[in-house]
């Protein structure tokens, strides 16, 4: 054998040896690979109905290399754990935090559990759960992400209408957010450790709204504060239009229309329920406004609406005929009960009269006439509708009766 | 084969292994199922491996598909199913937010479209639900979800008693959302929707008693006794009875709890039927009285009332001291009770027949009640008593006659 061929030789078997050693190296390096059965993106409709089980542990077996969430011990550096594996794969931060918030609240499932379904630990747990929220969402999020989210949350909190805000605006709006919320942290704090009373908590409460709103104007200005609340006239507008639509309002008498609400609404601000008169007033106003709509719309437009803003009448229409009812006994129903209605009221405004006088008044004698008033009227129902059709109305509480009696109650539910 | 034949198939053959060796060693390493995967993102700076990069979120998908990803990465890391179930459930309950705030105001809140739209949502809750998690996910919180709901007792249930029980709790499921639904299309009104459903409820109920047995159903309502006497336990351990005490009021517990069971199963419009829940009651608490002793009983009464615990938690901030507190607990239940055996009385006249004067016992009550909030003021002090009523503990009606709810209050 010549030295040339002893060379080639040599190099075929160095050459070869090169060629395995690449090939096993690749493949050793080659990626575990993604389970298809459950993670793979195309997998989602051919496999929805593999089996849990070997899901889970087809996952483990490929998936080893990722640390596990039951393997880490403390619920944060868990959270911590998925939180960056999942926005290492592109998911947006809106999901990572629905994520970490609901990881943050299945831990406290015990917690509560625990109470008994006693309300005094309960509220404690809520409590510490609220206090803690933020720091969990901070530590699974990381600083940036966590404050993105939380500002987008608490701006969305504190404008029912979206409205367009400068950077520094936004800023603003979320500290004032975050001060509310610390004060209301605070309040309950105090009413659960016993320093507040309930009624002092609920006046505090109201307190800390009045003044975020006054400085939420003061950020936005009127005009964007009022769009931002739903108090602007576009939106009042909107909601007008909306309830007008079956009367179908021709442009000018809607301006009328929307005009009477503007002042109806103004009558009613300026009202002072603690005044004697307040119900005279309320009543008057009301009455006024009634006036001005059947005056733009017509008596029978305006009845027509009437009716379709009733939910007794609603319901009578939807259940016209497993009541046994028809337009003219819907109708009947639906006069009757105005009066009545109206009947109370003007007797309540009496009453109401002879206390701001300073008179005794006889409860035993108002309830007497509420009741007699009451029978009368059902005794006229039930004659015109019938039996039947008036114990349908009955049970699906469509009439409704004016209360009567005197009881003091006593227990701990709080004042609303 | 000559020398010069040899030396050329080498020449070829060491040509090919060369040219092999230089693919391979310049050929980067890929993920096996890298094409099914999608495009493989750069790993950023924040990435942990780059196996997750190979994983990226379905940006463009559609959303079930998006959610049943995430809930198959999360799986794989790990994460329980029950917080795999939350997190769909939190995402489907935001998304259906955002869809009932729109077309609320776009409706501006009309009843009618938000109630179809809130049955929309309840009809394909089940199926979103199944689509994120997987038939045997969805299987395993829907069964925890039954668990909580109709078994509250915690019964082991073999599993074929938890496939039938399964089967029966969804079709009751079933069966109130078709009522929804007729409901909704006037096909059956409220109160004939609501009478149907208690049949049903009625008929699951008894399904359930014929698969479990008497004394296994009541268990599982924890109503049995081992979940009555947990329940003692946790409710007596302030008074921290023996263990022959505790026996004996676990007995009189269970009597109490038989009996006002038969009572249920009767008649409610009978007039008697409230003064023998009464004189149930009464007969219990004579018990309890009886075996822990009357300082141990009342004591125990105290701290489960409410207004007792409030008046305790706030003593200093209403002014009030212990006599105080006892004193109005106690005027409070003297005027309590005297005032329901005033009524019950009443009611016990008017089944026998007799003619009652109503105008008479609403002003017999009204002059009770202001002479006890009278007593009140002079003891406590107006102060005190204005903290105890504007707090809720002492509520004092004034009767309104007031306008009846029939009209919805819904102004132009």
């Amino acid at each position: 054998m010549s030295r040339g061929l002893r060379f080639q030789i040599i190099l075929s078997g160095f050459l070869a040896a090169t060629v395995v050693v690449l090939a096993l190296h690749q493949s050793a390096n080659r990626l575990p690979a993604p389970d298809s059965a459950v993670t793979g993106p195309g997998a989602y409709a051919g496999k929805a109905g593999a089996g849990l089980a070997a899901a889970r542990a087809t996952t483990s077996a490929k998936s080893r290399t990722l640390p596990n969430y039951s393997g880490i011990g403390s619920a944060s550096a868990r959270r911590r754990s998925i939180i960056d594996q999942l926005r290492a794969m592109g998911v947006p931060n809106e999901v990572l935090a629905l994520v970490a918030l609901e990881d943050f609240e299945s831990e406290w499932d015990g917690r509560f559990a625990a109470c008994w379904g006693d309300p005094a630990s309960m509220e404690r747990v809520q409590l510490e759960k609220d206090l803690s929220q933020d720091a969990a969402m901070r530590a699974a999020l990381g600083e940036k992400d966590f404050k993105q989210w939380d500002t987008k949350a608490m701006l969305w909190e504190a404008m029912s209408t979206p409205v367009d805000v400068t950077p520094g605006e936004a800023e603003s709006i979320y500290a004032l957010k975050k001060n509310l919320q610390q004060r209301q942290f605070a309040l309950e704090q105090a009413r659960i450790d016993g320093t507040m009373d309930r009624a002092q908590v609920l006046a505090a409460v109201q307190k800390s709204y009045a003044d975020y709103n006054q400085e939420l104007k003061a950020v936005l200005g009127e005009a964007r504060y009022a769009k931002s609340q739903q108090l602007d006239d576009d939106f009042t507008a909107g909601n007008l239009r909306y309830e007008l639509a079956s009367v179908n309002p021709s442009d000018s008498q809607f301006q009328g229309l929307f005009k009477a609400d503007k002042q109806w609404n103004t009558a009613l601000a300026e009202l002072d329920p603690g005044s004697p008169n307040y119900l005279e007033q309320f009543k008057a106003a009301n009455e006024a406004h009634d006036q001005a709509y059947a005056q733009i719309l017509g008596q029978d437009a305006f009845r027509n609406l009437r009716e379709q803003q009733d939910t007794g009448y609603i319901q009578m229409k939807k259940y016209e005929n497993l009541w046994g009812l028809d337009d003219g006994k819907i109708d009947y129903v639906y006069d009757t009960m105005n009066q009545y209605r109206k009947a109370v009221g003007d007797y309540q405004l009496q009453v109401r009269a002879l206390q701001s006088q300073g008179q005794d008044v006889d409860w035993s004698a108002v309830n007497t006439y509420l009741q007699k008033l009451t029978g009368q009227t059902q005794q006229a129902l039930q004659n015109t509708v019938g039996q039947d059709s008036f114990s349908s109305l009955q049970r699906n509480s469509v009439l409704r009766w004016a209360g009567a009696g005197f009881r003091p109650t006593y227990g701990g539910a709080p004042a609303q | 084969m000559s020398n010069i034949s040899w030396r050329r198939a080498l020449f070829v053959l060491n040509f090919g292994l060369a040219a092999t060796a230089v693919i391979l060693a310049l050929r980067k390493p890929e993920p096996a199922l890298a094409r099914e995967a999608g495009p493989v993102k750069t790993a950023t700076e924040k990435s942990p491996s780059p196996e997750l990069a190979a994983l990226h979120y379905p940006d463009t998908a559609r959303v079930a598909k998006q959610r049943r990803w995430l809930i198959d990465q999360l799986r794989a890391m790990g994460v329980p199913n029950k917080v795999l179930a939350r997190i769909v459930m939190k995402d489907l309950d935001r998304r259906w937010s955002k869809r009932a705030a729109e077309i609320s105001l776009k409706t501006r809140g009309d009843p009618e479209v938000l109630t179809a739209l809130n049955l929309e949502i309840e009809k394909s809750r089940d199926a979103e639900m199944r689509a994120a998690l997987g038939e045997e996910g969805f299987k395993e919180w829907d069964m925890a979800n039954m668990q909580r709901e109709i078994n509250r007792g915690q019964l082991e249930l073999a599993p074929a008693e938890s496939a039938t029980t399964y089967a029966l709790w969804k079709k009751l499921q079933q069966r109130d959302l078709e009522l929804k639904e007729m409901k909704f299309d006037g096909k059956i009104d409220p109160a004939g929707a609501s009478d149907q459903y208690a049949k049903d409820v009625a008929e699951f109920q008894q399904q359930m008693k014929t698969l479990l047995g008497d004394e296994r159903y009541a268990e599982s309502q924890a109503q049995g006794p081992h979940a009555v006497a947990v329940n003692l336990r946790h409710d007596l351990a302030n008074a921290n009875p023996t263990e022959s005490q505790f026996q004996d009021l676990l007995n009189a517990q269970q009597q109490y709890n038989d009996l006002r069971s038969d009572l249920a199963a009767q008649s409610h419009d009978d007039a008697d039927y409230a003064q023998r829940l009464q004189d149930l009651d009464e007969a219990r608490d004579e018990e309890f009285r009886r075996v822990l002793g009357p300082g141990v009983f009342d004591s125990l009464q105290k701290q489960q009332d409410p207004g007792y615990s409030e008046m305790k938690k706030y003593e200093a901030t209403w002014g009030l001291d212990d006599t105080k507190i006892d004193h109005v607990y106690s005027a409070l239940r003297y005027y309590q009770k005297s005032a329901e055996d005033y009524q019950a009385a009443a009611r016990d006249l008017a089944a026998k027949g007799q003619a009652v004067d109503w105008d008479a016992v609403n002003k017999g009550l009204q002059q009770f009640a202001q002479q006890t909030q009278q007593d009140l003021q002079n003891y406590l002090g107006q102060g005190s008593l204005d903290q105890l009523q504007r707090n809720g503990i002492v509520q004092f009606n004034q009767p309104t006659g007031g306008l009846p709810n029939g009209n919805d209050g819904r102004r132009f």
